[in-house]
């Protein structure tokens, strides 16, 4: 392995390690602003930066590695009390944060190093530091000499004292256990020599017993003794190779139990081979029995494995919570933001999609739903507003629920808006509540008279709808006047697997998402015979329904179907919202529900443009899932967009 | 890059190659583009491609795309025989494809003196991907075919393309 290649690699894990760290810090500053005695917390901030550090240095980011000294410096000060955590100070450190992770945005997308543009961002913001430090100096005289000294032995400490270090540090964080999730045993997946792992004790990278030593044997022996993370082999993954591998820490007991359940797997497929040798018949029970138990660890297996991917949503609270922060200083509110189930875990791909809605949605209840403390004291409400998020898993699904006990939806407004803007034509009185409230998820809608600092920066409820949707998850939305407003968030636990509708049309079995439709009726011959020729709408009771016939969408080659069709006298159909108007589909059958495992489809595939990735049925038939909004999109005529009411 | 282009050539041109029969004709593919040979599958047809296009395979939990190698060289299609329609699971460009065939035949190998590629200007008179005839020592010719060309503008092309960008 040449010198570039150790580099490289060296700088893979350091990134991979920053990203971490960066939500780690955010975290504990955020823990920091409101408990600023606390040293504990001062002496971990103190470690990632030291951590930062350190390793920026061995691999060449010097630019950062000065940045992360002086950081530490200030941590150090506070540490020993020679300087008063203020609130200016602690929005700098927030602010450093931020730097840290656009650094490390950039680190991981971009050059895969240090470009001159970074180092100058890092410099200037030293430079601002280092004002706000003078003047901190300028308050105790005595501190810097002092300071000076502690400072040079931590700029020496390298490979000798780091390891000390670091164990002194295990120490301390095996005491603190209770405070982070990943206080459990963790092993790394791809990327081995991790700082935060070779911190934990019984870890699976045990010789990586100090941050620059593990870097040095991932370079002399690249995945030897780790699990490489391997992506389920479909050919679009394995082709999208080039691309960062990214990484997730899975606790050491997860794997275990993988293996577990695997070498059963191995050992019951052996009995079945031997009893394949035998008189087959004679065997026939014991074959029964052995293949009843092969299919249990079989789904045990998928179960474990769909797990693996799953982390705890802690730092997407973390994020929130600094959103809300943020928000609240802004515009001078007083905000308690309440959180439950940080610990609950989901997707690792959902947890990041999740993060821009979701932060779009608390600055919503921050800068829109919340009032400012005078309105709130007159309407007899508590000077500070509070938003709570809560999340968990609710039957299939994973529920989040945001409240704000702000002003809630403003019915009239939105009415108003939604008729000037020509979204809803006809009486609005007959709107119940919850269509009104879901007009806010269309494009170009804000009750806003101007766009704020916060908010309406062009991203609005429609982004957070269409991303929602992505996700096959949902969004409703309940509000009362001068009560509060209450988003409940519905996203599958897993992007690999969700609760599906195996729907037939022709001969051919579908899979239709759960969260892409809500509701299945019959129509009879007669309606659909109404249907106008030019839309294809028809109306049933007081809703106006386009009518779109699977049967003809997804016809194979030359289909019998037209002749069912003429003997049929009820035809069901899946109704689903898109553009707001209900759209009927029409089906063969519907045959069943079940839990649907997603697998991508390869390139040549995706060129149908109905489906959104595949499945394998209990029969080992391949099923194409079908993403019902391309295929209205793809389909339908171009009706006038209008809300039936 | 280069390196590799030059081996991919290589492959074409001598060393094993399976063997299969389509419409009483033999065909050769490299053996080294060759994944697997699987009997015919439950096939999920697919709606709005073409004939040729058979659907989606399940192999071992993996969905790849089947063709009818009848169809894509435009022979006339037969139903599938027991035991000895066969589908060659191959790499075509970065996909891998699976390929109905009528028979496999043989595996054999090919010096390079047994192949002549002059009479088929490869790629560019002919549509259906034969670049070569292999004659073996006891004079039975096969033709060679580049799947790569043979499955050219079509729905599968373009995705190879996307690639290649």
């Amino acid at each position: 392995m040449d010198q570039s290649d150790l580099l490289n690699d060296l700088l893979t894990t350091f990134t991979d390690e920053l990203g971490d760290i960066v939500e780690h810090i955010e975290q504990t500053l955020l823990i920091f602003e409101k408990d600023s005695s606390n040293n504990l917390v001062v002496d971990e901030l103190f470690r990632y930066f030291h951590n930062v550090k350190g390793s920026s240095k061995t691999i060449g980011l010097t630019g950062l590695s000065s940045y992360a000294h002086d950081i530490e410096h200030i941590l150090s000060l506070l540490r020993s009390g020679d300087m008063q955590a203020t609130p200016p100070l602690i929005d700098k450190l927030l602010e450093s944060s931020d730097l840290l992770r656009s650094y490390f945005m950039k680190l991981s997308s971009g050059p895969k190093e240090e470009t001159s543009e970074m180092v100058e961002e890092l410099e200037l913001f030293r430079k601002e530091l280092s004002k706000t430090h003078e003047q901190a100096d300028a308050n105790d005289a005595s501190a810097p000499a002092e300071e000076a000294t502690t400072d040079q032995q931590s700029a020496k400490t390298d490979d000798g004292e780091r390891s000390e270090d670091n164990q002194a540090e295990a120490e301390a964080e095996s005491n603190q256990s209770s405070e982070t999730p990943d206080a459990q045993a963790y092993g790394v997946f791809y990327l081995p020599g991790k700082n935060q792992a070779a911190k934990k004790p019984k870890v699976v990278d045990a010789k990586a017993s100090n941050p620059v030593q593990g870097h040095a044997n991932t370079a002399d022996k690249p995945k030897s003794s780790h699990l490489e993370k391997k992506a389920a082999p479909s050919a679009a993954q394995a082709q999208a190779t080039n691309k960062r591998i990214e990484s997730i820490k899975i606790p050491l007991n997860r794997i275990d139990e993988l293996m577990e359940l695997f070498g059963e797997q191995v050992i019951l497929q052996s009995s079945l081979d031997h009893s394949l040798e035998d008189n087959l018949e004679a065997q026939r029970e014991f074959i029964e029995q052995t293949v009843t138990s092969l299919k249990k660890i079989t789904q045990d297996l998928r179960y474990t494995m769909v797990n693996l991917r799953m982390v705890p949503i802690s730092p997407l609270f973390a994020r929130l919570e600094r959103a809300v922060r943020d928000t609240a200083k802004i515009t001078g509110k007083l905000i308690k933001f309440l959180k439950e189930g940080q610990s609950s875990e989901l997707d690792k791909s959902i947890v990041d999609a999740l993060v821009d809605p979701l932060t779009h949605m608390v600055r919503n209840a921050v800068d829109h739903g919340i009032e400012d403390q005078e309105t709130r004291l007159k309407n007899g409400k508590a000077k500070e507003g509070v938003i709570s998020l809560k999340a968990g898993r609710n039957g299939g699904s994973f529920e989040m629920i945001l409240t704000d006990d702000g002003k809630g939806l403003d019915r009239e407004a939105i009415i108003e808006k939604a008729t000037n803007s020509g979204l809803i034509t006809g009486d609005p009185s007959k709107l119940t509540d919850n269509e009104v409230y879901n007009l806010i998820f269309n494009s170009g809608f804000s009750t806003r008279k101007e766009a704020t600092e916060i908010s309406g920066r062009g991203v609005g409820m429609d982004v957070v709808n269409e991303k929602l949707k992505q996700l096959k998850g949902t969004c409703q939305i309940r509000s009362e006047k001068n009560k509060g407003t209450v988003f409940t968030i519905k996203v599958p636990q897993s992007l690999a697997m969700f609760n599906g509708t195996i729907i037939l049309v022709n001969s051919e079995r579908y899979v239709i998402p759960n969260s892409d439709f809500h509701e299945t009726i019959s129509l009879s011959t007669s309606t659909l015979q109404q249907a106008d020729s030019k839309f294809n709408k028809i109306r049933l009771e007081d809703r106006i329904l386009t009518v779109l016939d699977l049967r003809e969408i997804l016809a194979i080659g030359y289909s019998q179907e037209s002749k069912h069709k003429s003997n049929k006298k009820y035809h069901l159909a899946l109704i689903t919202h898109f553009d707001n108007q209900e759209y009927a589909l029409l089906v063969s059958d519907i045959l069943s529900q079940e839990q649907i495992v997603l697998k991508e489809l390869s390139k040549e595939v995706n060129q149908i443009k109905e489906s959104c990735g595949g499945t394998i049925l209990g029969d080992g038939k391949v099923a194409l899932v079908l993403d019902l909004r391309k295929l209205i999109a793809g389909n339908k005529m171009k009706p006038k967009l209008k809300l039936a009411g | 890059m280069s390196n590799n282009e030059t081996s991919e050539a290589e492959k074409l041109k001598q060393g094993r190659f399976i063997v299969f029969c389509l419409h009483k004709k033999n065909y050769g593919i490299p053996l080294a583009k060759v994944k697997e040979i699987i009997r015919p599958p439950m096939i999920t047809p697919l709606p709005k491609v073409p004939g040729f296009y058979k659907g989606l395979i399940n192999v071992r939990g993996q969905i790849i795309s089947i063709i009818d190698m009848r169809l894509c060289l435009g022979m006339p299609e037969e139903k599938a025989i027991p035991k000895k329609t066969c589908v060659i699971i191959s790499h075509v460009g970065d996909l891998l494809v699976g390929a109905i065939v009528d028979e496999i035949v043989d595996v054999t190998s090919y010096e390079e003196s047994q192949i002549s590629l002059e009479e088929f200007d490869r790629g560019k008179n002919r549509k259906d991907g034969v670049y070569a005839v292999a004659k073996s020592s006891a004079g039975d010719l096969t033709l060679l075919i580049d799947l790569e060309k043979t499955l050219e503008g079509t729905a599968f092309e373009t995705s190879m393309h996307l690639q290649a960008s």
